[in-house]
């Protein structure tokens, strides 16, 4: 019985190592091709219209809807201080620094970085990678990179739309609902944020970016079996990167409070 | 009509191009302009500034004019003293005075500090770029709780000597011989107002 409970634990160990040096030697593969010339402009492109252009219109409902609840829920507290004027720049600073980077990131999580997974799966179960590999075209640089590339460009410029979405939600609730004048709400808006307001939460959605795009193109070509394996692949896929996500946001917001105080 | 990886293209453009354009609008919003329009910088000589950093507005007759570009802590040798330097920036339009009156002051009694500039008359002099202008130095804030409190201790020892029935006024009001002349002489007015208009005469 005690001999069982010590091997579950020691597979389960060395099944997240395995995880942890996979994920590492395709992070070292995937920078190393980056730099590397020929760059793929095509491939590129085209994912950056799959993650960037045909997530925005879920990203920006996701937005507009927290910057409403974001500046309800504070009004909720606010009003009973009597001070309805800083819910400006407690929206402001809240979707900024904090709700627009890992909203955006997980809500591109859920819709690319499953879709990614789901993709390279059903490639390597129909053994197209491995005929990628006979061609002498490296996988990691025809499919992981212009994901890659894609998702850490396009994610922070998501983050920068769901920012003024969100502060455009928390600017409707004030002005339509509590009776705050425009030009008040947008001028205690932006004595309220500084430059490191802005370049964090952009630093944090690009690390974000990459995470969404190593784990997903991870999971996608250690898929084994058939169809049930690349469905599981794609739900341990969303389940990291969310966990990753939260995790690295814990330490980089961690970090900035303590390096820009 | 443009079609297939052209569409891609100018899809992926437009979606990046929007996107810097807000990136551009926050930086600008941000930084509010200031960074942009011109100015002139001019020194403000203090012997204390009372903790005002680097960034603190100043005012020009109450309205924003500018902002605390640099302090320099500097020692002055010939006077034996250490001189506190402000370099404050003003937009280029504010023309100040030689005659105004510089000082540090605060939003409340222990809120943010600013630098105050009054105003004076003398508008066919004003300050030139790099001039130089001596400050008012603020009270210390412990200068101003002292002073209260020497305040505070003289009147309370002239209240214990009132309540001690000491002087005049603790006289006036714990001794009610007064009050009885006066109620006794309000008597005799009213019952004799003849009183009022008969002259005595007093006998030298």
């Amino acid at each position: 019985m005690l001999t069982l409970f010590f091997i579950d634990l020691g597979r389960r160990i060395i099944t997240f190592m395995y995880f942890c040096g996979g994920l590492a030697n395709l992070t070292a593969q995937t920078v190393y091709l980056t730099l590397k010339p020929p760059y793929k402009y095509g491939h590129i492109i085209e994912q950056s219209n799959k993650a960037g252009y045909e997530s925005f219109p879920i990203v920006s409902v996701v937005a507009l809807f927290i910057g409403f609840i974001f500046a309800l829920q504070s009004a909720y507290f606010m009003q009973r201080l009597g001070s309805e004027m800083y819910i400006a720049s407690l929206v402001a600073l809240a979707i900024v620094r904090e709700l627009g980077p890992v909203i955006t990131a997980l809500v591109v999580a859920g819709r690319v970085g499953a879709s990614h997974t789901a993709e390279l799966g059903s490639m390597q179960v129909t053994e197209q990678i491995d005929a990628l590999e006979t061609l002498a075209a490296n996988p990691v640089k025809y499919l992981v990179v212009p994901r890659f590339v894609s998702l850490s460009l396009m994610l922070p410029i998501l983050t920068l739309y769901a920012d003024i979405i969100g502060i455009l939600g928390g600017y409707l609730i004030c002005v339509l609902k509590l009776g705050i004048t425009s030009s008040m709400y947008m001028h205690i808006t932006f004595t309220a944020l500084f430059y490191k307001d802005l370049f964090t939460g952009l630093f944090k959605s690009l690390i974000f970016g990459m995470i969404i795009a190593l784990v997903s193109c991870y999971e996608g070509f250690n898929v084994e079996g058939g169809a049930e394996g690349v469905g599981k692949a794609t739900m341990r896929s969303v389940v990291v990167t969310f966990l990753m996500i939260i995790a690295a946001d814990c330490i980089f917001t961690a970090l900035f409070y303590f390096i820009f105080p | 009509m443009i079609f297939g990886k052209t569409k891609l293209e100018l899809k992926v453009g437009i979606f990046v191009f929007i996107g810097l354009v807000i990136l551009v609008t926050f930086i600008l919003s941000i930084g509010g302009f200031k960074t942009w329009s011109s100015g002139y910088r001019i020194n403000v000589n203090f012997n204390f500034v009372n903790g005002v950093k680097v960034g603190a507005p100043v005012r020009f007759a109450g309205v924003d004019v500018g902002e605390v570009k640099r302090i320099k802590l500097e020692f002055v040798p010939g006077e034996s003293r250490s001189n506190v330097c402000l370099v404050i920036w003003v937009r280029d339009i504010i023309k100040i005075p030689a005659d105004s009156t510089v000082w540090v002051n605060t939003l409340g009694l222990l809120g943010e500090k600013y630098v105050e500039i009054i105003p004076g008359k003398d508008y066919a002099n004003p300050v030139k770029e790099n001039g130089a202008m001596a400050g008012i130095d603020p009270l210390p804030i412990h200068t101003i709780f002292n002073e209260a409190e020497n305040i505070m201790r003289n009147l309370d020892e002239g209240l214990a000597q009132i309540r001690n029935k000491e002087g005049t006024l603790g006289k006036l009001i714990y001794d009610d011989k007064l009050y009885k002349e006066l109620d006794a002489m309000v008597t005799d007015v009213r019952k004799n107002p003849w009183k009022l208009f008969f002259r005595t005469k007093e006998k030298k």
